[in-house]
């Protein structure tokens, strides 16, 4: 069972919608198949599904300079793939980036394969400098199975080496 | 044909264009032809103008025949060094102000 729920992904989605967020990139991810389908099925939203997460960098920064809010939408092994086009493109030219990150390979994860990348995670986003918090969400069907549900959410825009673009 | 000589052949026409490049010989050399605020060379971010293209594209609701990625077999004489007047971070915001003007 996935440990998101349509529910809970709706309160982050409508908090995102709200944020003024017109544009999402993603790629395929069991967490954020709710969020996924609430961008794609949202004719206010612009869904971008990608053939390599880095490439979501490059569409948050050309949709910044353009003078709209994005968000990606990506686990935490996304986040890894993108590090460079995080530092050299939104860092560089200190373009705000909001990543939207769930945290596999943490508590309650049943998927061996995700532990190694959960375990380097918060020591990366530190790494880079990307102030980063926690969200942790239960929900109903949770409290029988008690599972968190972790975010990140990481607007590189706090940076203090950043200037104010929005 | 030198890679100099095909951006001087289409410069004029980039003139009205949204314009990001990769990054290197081809921004300094458009560079040295002429910068314009529409211009945007993206530095160091190997393999994302693409994608910042389609960003811009995506973001001021341009329709798909808008978005055009030239891509060409040029010969290469590099141009004697790769760092220009303009900075990154003025590049940067001048672009901005022109996307959104």
């Amino acid at each position: 069972m996935s440990p998101v729920s349509n529910a809970s992904s709706r309160i982050v989605y409508d908090a995102l919608k709200a944020s003024g967020v017109r544009l999402m990139s993603a790629l395929p991810e069991t967490w954020l198949v709710h969020l996924i389908r609430m961008a794609e099925e949202d004719p206010e939203m612009t869904l971008v599904r990608l053939a390599k997460e880095e490439e979501g960098v490059g569409i948050s920064a050309g949709a910044h300079l353009a003078g709209v809010k994005s968000a990606r939408l990506i686990q935490n092994h996304g986040f890894l793939a993108s590090v460079n086009g995080i530092v050299s493109c939104a860092q560089l030219y200190r373009i705000p980036l909001l990543m939207l990150i769930s945290y596999r390979g943490e508590f309650g994860e049943r998927d061996p394969w995700q532990t190694e990348g959960g375990g380097v995670t918060e020591d990366v986003l530190r790494a880079l400098r990307i102030p980063s918090r926690p969200s942790i969400a239960r929900t109903r069907s949770h409290r029988a199975s008690p599972r968190l549900r972790r975010w990140r959410c990481l607007p590189t825009s706090r940076l203090p080496c950043c200037s104010a673009g929005t | 044909m030198k890679r100099l000589e095909a951006l001087t052949a289409i410069y004029d026409r980039l003139s009205d264009r949204i314009v990001v490049t990769i990054m290197g010989a081809v921004a300094a050399e458009l560079q040295s032809i002429g910068h314009r605020p529409n211009f945007f060379y993206l530095q160091h971010a190997m393999g994302l103008a693409s994608s910042m293209g389609l960003g811009i594209t995506l973001a001021k609701a341009l329709g798909a025949g808008d978005l055009t990625t030239i891509v060409a077999k040029v010969e290469a004489v590099g141009p004697s060094g790769y760092v220009t007047d303009l900075s990154l971070l003025e590049n940067r915001f001048q672009f901005a102000r022109s996307l959104r003007s």
